[in-house]
């Protein structure tokens, strides 16, 4: 009889917040790119802006996270598995992390990335970048989806998206694998603690693009039923 | 026989102040219900909606009502047992309307979700089980009302997951669903006009003088329902595909599609809902009528006045004018993940399993048909999440009403019996 009770029936749609999120992650990445960029013209000033507004997508990212996770109650009746659902968040929370990870990192130690490798560098993290803002269309194509009720035209283009996904992770390999290469020919002239660091950080890029692999996988279980 | 020649009148005023509070009650708070789905999911305006449920619930309630009406007012108790005792019945009826009423009030005031439905049924077998005796409970076919309240939720539930699954396979997900939308939503209103006016020919419009055989209401019903469809193909063709706002929410053609396929459902189910919730306030007070004015003989074969059902018509749409509105405006500002090709889904599944009920003379709840729809759209994988703790909350406010609606009459039962002797 209760009106609001009635309607309080129609929780709040959990994809909304999903597309929210990522959409944040998707910008703190793209910025972490621009970040790189002002790193390698030794341009810091540029790169502690981008800094902050990585700290700050981070941020709200986080919230964003909080908000979904604490509106899914167990009584919750989902057209996707609540399980999966907090699995795609949590791995969607790894991309805003690894960016502020990153550029904490670079920012910190002020690192400088040798000449040699410079061009390298760059382009294997613009592929991990391009990873990320893929994973973030699949997230969007999901949303999508839910609105048309999850058809199977649907989950053809989603396993596309997702197919172009892995093909951007591998290039990110194999890019990531030369940098290495091309790296160990010339970190004997420079610092061995900076070349620790730079290894690492060139260790959480690849990872950037493993993460948005993992997003990308784990949105298809979550719409394959 | 005394008694019921000495304050007749005065108990058929009282019937009808206590039947007409209940319409209005019934008005003035589970019409919103009724409608929320359109409101909600922003198909229609305030302003429309509660014009559609005027005219409707109005026309629900006079003209297919009738049914519902005689269940509750002689098919819950075997009224042949006291017919030595007619005013016992008048006590009864009269305690089952102030019973049902009242705990409309407080749970209305406390924000519960109760049925008006279960709460008139309950008060009505406690004063006739406490109040006269077992006996002249009809217990089968109490049983049958309970099991329909357990059965209307699963039908609506069951249509609506086929009539959103087909929504699903023919428009929403064809190569160009918005001319899919264009091509099939005039079926879905065909289905809609043509549900609502068989039980209508079929059971109702005795009391106005016209009666149907079974084929003739098939081929009456099939015309009403090509017209309705007719009608409703004329106004899809004045929309385009494009994303307008509506209502303060932003819709694509599609959706704008189905959002004037709700427009006849919202119809549907606001005749749907006055033709079954209309009985909980009168159906007792016909029973007080045609016993007064036979002289205190318990007919049952009399018919039931069209004057009665006025009242409870007249009351209901009262209600909503003084109050139920503002109980729409509510559910039309808040937030929804309510779109019209689902909540189209919900709408005509619980209109359609309402109004067969009104046909057959079951009283249900409407509201807990709706929950039962919108469920069947949830399973299809329509709506994004759905709050089972409400449901659960529902459920059991379904428990509660029945022995607090018996336990309250059975109260105003033994007032009556004290005060008149």
């Amino acid at each position: 009889m209760n009106n609001e009770s009635f309607l309080g029936l129609l929780a709040e749609s959990p994809f909304a917040g999903l597309q929210e999120h990522m959409s944040e992650g998707d910008d703190a990445v793209s910025k972490l790119g621009d970040f790189i960029t002002a790193v390698t013209e030794d341009d810091w000033r540029t790169a502690a802006e981008c800094r902050e507004q990585i700290v700050e997508l981070e941020n709200r990212a986080d919230d964003i996270k909080n908000n979904i996770r604490n509106n899914l109650p167990k009584s919750l009746f989902m057209s996707v598995s609540r399980e999966d659902l907090l699995g795609l968040v949590m791995t969607m929370d790894e991309i805003p992390n690894a960016a502020k990870d990153i550029s904490g990192i670079m920012i910190g130690r002020k690192m400088a990335i040798p000449k040699q490798v410079k061009d390298q560098f760059i382009s294997c993290s613009k592929a991990a970048i391009k990873a990320a803002n893929q994973a973030s269309e699949a997230v969007r194509k999901v949303d999508d989806m839910q609105k048309s009720g999850f058809g199977s035209n649907d989950a053809a283009a989603l396993s596309d998206l997702v197919a172009h996904l892995e093909q951007i992770e591998r290039e990110n390999d194999e890019l990531e694998i030369a940098l290495r290469q091309e790296l160990f020919g010339c970190e004997k002239e420079y610092d061995p603690i900076d070349m620790m660091f730079l290894y690492d950080i060139i260790n959480k890029i690849g990872s950037l693009a493993d993460i948005s692999q993992t997003v990308g996988h784990l949105l298809v279980r979550l719409v394959s039923r | 026989m005394e008694i019921i020649a000495q304050y007749g009148q005065l108990f058929i005023i009282i019937g009808c102040v206590v039947g007409f509070f209940m319409a209005w009650g019934i008005g003035a708070n589970d019409v919103a219900n009724a409608m929320g789905t359109s409101v909600g999911s922003r198909a229609l305006t305030l302003a429309q909606a509660v014009l559609v449920a005027c005219i409707f619930e109005f026309a629900g309630a006079y003209l297919a009502g009738g049914e519902v009406t005689s269940t509750i007012r002689k098919g819950i108790i075997e009224v042949g047992i006291i017919s030595d005792t007619p005013e016992l019945l008048v006590y009864g009826m009269t305690a089952a309307l102030m019973a049902a009423g009242i705990w409309l009030l407080i749970a209305s005031y406390f924000g519960w979700p109760v049925s008006t439905t279960h709460s008139i049924v309950g008060a009505i077998v406690g004063f006739a089980a406490v109040g006269i005796g077992v006996d002249v409970v009809n217990w089968g076919k109490v049983a049958s009302i309970v099991a329909s309240w357990v059965v209307s939720p699963l039908l609506a539930g069951t249509i609506s997951f086929l009539l959103f699954s087909s929504v699903r396979r023919l428009i929403l997900q064809s190569d160009n669903p918005f001319m899919s939308a264009k091509r099939y939503v005039p079926f879905y209103m065909f289905l809609a006009g043509f549900t609502v006016s068989m039980v209508t020919f079929l059971k109702g419009l005795k009391h106005v003088g016209l009666s149907f055989t079974a084929s003739e209401s098939v081929a009456w019903s099939l015309v009403f329902a090509l017209v309705i469809a007719l009608i409703g193909t004329l106004l899809l063709q004045r929309i385009d595909d494009s994303i307008k706002e509506k209502n303060g929410a932003m819709f694509n053609g599609v959706e704008r599609v189905f959002a004037v396929l709700m427009v006849f459902t919202a119809c549907a189910m606001a005749f749907a809902h006055g033709s079954n919730d209309v009985a909980n306030a009168i159906g007792p007070l016909a029973a007080i009528v045609s016993v007064v004015q036979s002289g205190g003989e318990i007919a049952s074969k009399s018919t039931l006045p069209a004057w009665v059902l006025l009242i409870g018509a007249s009351g209901i749409v009262i209600g909503l004018v003084m109050l139920g509105y503002r109980v729409m405006r509510t559910i039309g500002t808040a937030i929804t993940e309510l779109t019209p090709s689902r909540g189209f889904a919900a709408e005509l599944a619980a209109a359609g399993t309402v109004v067969i009920a009104s046909g057959t003379g079951l009283p249900i709840s409407t509201t807990h048909t709706l929950v039962g729809a919108v469920l069947g759209v949830g399973l299809a994988r329509g709506i994004g999440a759905i709050n089972l703790g409400v449901v659960g909350k529902i459920i059991l406010s379904w428990i509660v009403t029945l022995p607090v609606g018996a336990g309250l009459s059975i109260l105003f039962f033994f007032s009556l019996k004290g005060a008149f002797g």
